[in-house]
């Protein structure tokens, strides 16, 4: 299945991209598109343990099941005041 | 029972809360069957805490006065700069140099001369934070670190008292209500713990675009009143995400972490803490990295050992002004960057003015390179004392 990634405010930069589409197989979860996203863009990776990961309205846990052409957003921590 | 209605039944019932001139003042809110004189006296009971009196905080103050919050308290430590002037609309021209509280205390009294202004001209530490908060109902968090927004988070979950959130980065903005005494989440539910050092660039790093948080901030200052009179749906487990490039909101439901290491079901973090040695440009965070001035910078360039000379600014920087043979990686880069650093040389790292290359250079160190200097005062030093052919910015 496919899915679409969003990627918000300084990860747009790291990720070279505002969203991709990533082909992932039926039943996979965040987490396995987390690291589907990591081999491609290894500078994610250092983000692992802050990001919020949004599908459709909701920010979801890793252990979220994907649905076909979902939505899923990712975002980081902004301090900026 | 939400905050609004906790501060409307302390209020006295034998005495007119409102004056003429107040009534008159407010006589746009009072009109409206939301509000009304009730609700005018409940905002006036109320007690609001803003973090910080700068990009966020400058909105929300001034409307929070204006809409006749009785007692309005400011914690700010910096001084007005002229580049906070393009976003920071409490402070002037005049008043470059000045500490913003005092800034900040002249512009809301002269707004509105009815209400308790406090200013807290000091830093919100882990000492002051629950003793300063204690007078407040309710928290505006406008600060520009993650120190203190790990901080106020926690003071306010420990206070049980909302905290409306908001943070800006370029382009981008995000605002929530934390508030899990009222069945949301808190700033820990979504991060439990702060990003690493000089990972996130800030508003002086990253730039921001002036408006942005006079949107941001502003609905700060909607969901406070909201809060403060009960009224609409507040943004309580609900994250609005601002894009202004493409003006486009967004909403993400959020969930509260029973897990959550402060406001979970069997809490860790009990009492307040200071992130400020892990997060933010503190002293303790240049303790380890060596210091040099620019002079012994120039004079080390010119001994002949093989030298790195990184520069941690932004890209837009290096176009205002460079020193020749720098390495640029921006400071948000570097820990995804440093391989491409040989760490058999000595390195280098300035910024504009040392405050990130500081952090940059305890990244390095942290990161096992072992010869790495900061340099002090940055390339705005070089371009003083060794090199007056560099612009300064």
């Amino acid at each position: 299945m496919r899915v679409n990634v969003q990627f918000f405010s300084q990860l747009r930069e790291l990720a070279g991209a505002s969203e991709l589409t990533l082909d992932l197989p039926d039943g996979a979860a965040v987490a396995d598109l987390l690291r589907q996203l990591y081999e491609r863009i290894p500078a994610l990776g250092k983000w692992d343990n802050n990001i919020l990961v949004g599908a459709g309205v909701d920010f979801v846990g890793r252990e979220y099941l994907l649905q076909p052409n979902e939505q899923i957003a990712i975002m980081p921590p902004v301090q900026g005041g | 029972m939400g905050v609004g209605e906790r501060i409307g039944a302390t209020l006295p019932n034998d005495e007119p809360a409102l004056s003429a001139a107040e009534q008159r003042r407010y006589s746009r809110h009072i009109m409206l069957p939301e509000i009304g004189r009730a609700g005018q006296e409940r905002l006036k009971a109320a007690r609001v805490l803003c973090l910080g009196a700068g990009g966020l905080g400058s909105p929300a103050a001034l409307y929070l006065a204006a809409a006749g919050v009785g007692r309005i308290g400011i914690v700010d430590d910096d001084q007005v700069a002229l580049s906070n002037l393009h976003r920071q609309l409490l402070h002037g021209t005049k008043d470059i140099g000045r500490p913003k509280t005092d800034s900040a205390g002249d512009r809301l009294r002269d707004l509105n001369p009815h209400l308790d202004v406090q200013m807290h001209a000091c830093r919100f530490t882990s000492a002051n934070a629950e003793e300063i908060l204690r007078d407040y109902d309710l928290l505006v968090d406008g600060t520009d670190n993650f120190a203190t927004r790990y901080l106020s988070n926690d003071v306010a979950v420990f206070a049980r008292k909302p905290n409306v959130y908001g943070s800006i980065f370029r382009f981008d903005g995000q605002t929530t209500v934390f508030a899990p005494h009222l069945g949301g989440p808190c700033y820990r539910c979504l991060f439990p713990e702060p990003p690493p050092p000089g990972a996130v660039p800030s508003c002086a790093e990253a730039g921001v675009l002036g408006v942005l948080p006079g949107i941001v901030g502003t609905m700060q200052a909607t969901e406070a009143l909201k809060l403060i009179l009960g009224i609409g749906e507040p943004l309580i487990g609900r994250m609005v995400h601002f894009d202004a490039l493409k003006m486009k909101f967004r909403e993400f439901n959020l969930r509260r972490d029973p897990e959550c290491p402060v406001c979970g079901d069997h809490p860790t973090i009990t009492e307040p803490i200071d992130y400020e040695m892990f997060c933010h440009g503190g002293p303790d965070l240049t303790a380890t990295a060596e210091q040099i001035d620019v002079r012994e910078l120039q004079e080390r360039m010119e001994s002949g050992r093989p030298y790195i000379l990184l520069d941690v600014r932004e890209p837009f920087e290096c176009e205002l002004a460079r020193i020749e043979g720098a390495n640029l990686i921006p400071l948000g880069e570097l820990p995804a960057r440093w391989e491409e650093l040989d760490r058999e040389k000595e390195i280098f790292v300035f910024c504009h003015s040392g405050m990130r290359s500081s952090r940059a250079a305890e990244l390095l160190r942290a990161a096992g390179f072992a010869k790495v200097a900061n340099v002090a005062g940055g390339i705005d030093a070089w371009s003083q004392e060794i090199d007056p052919t560099v612009p300064r910015y």
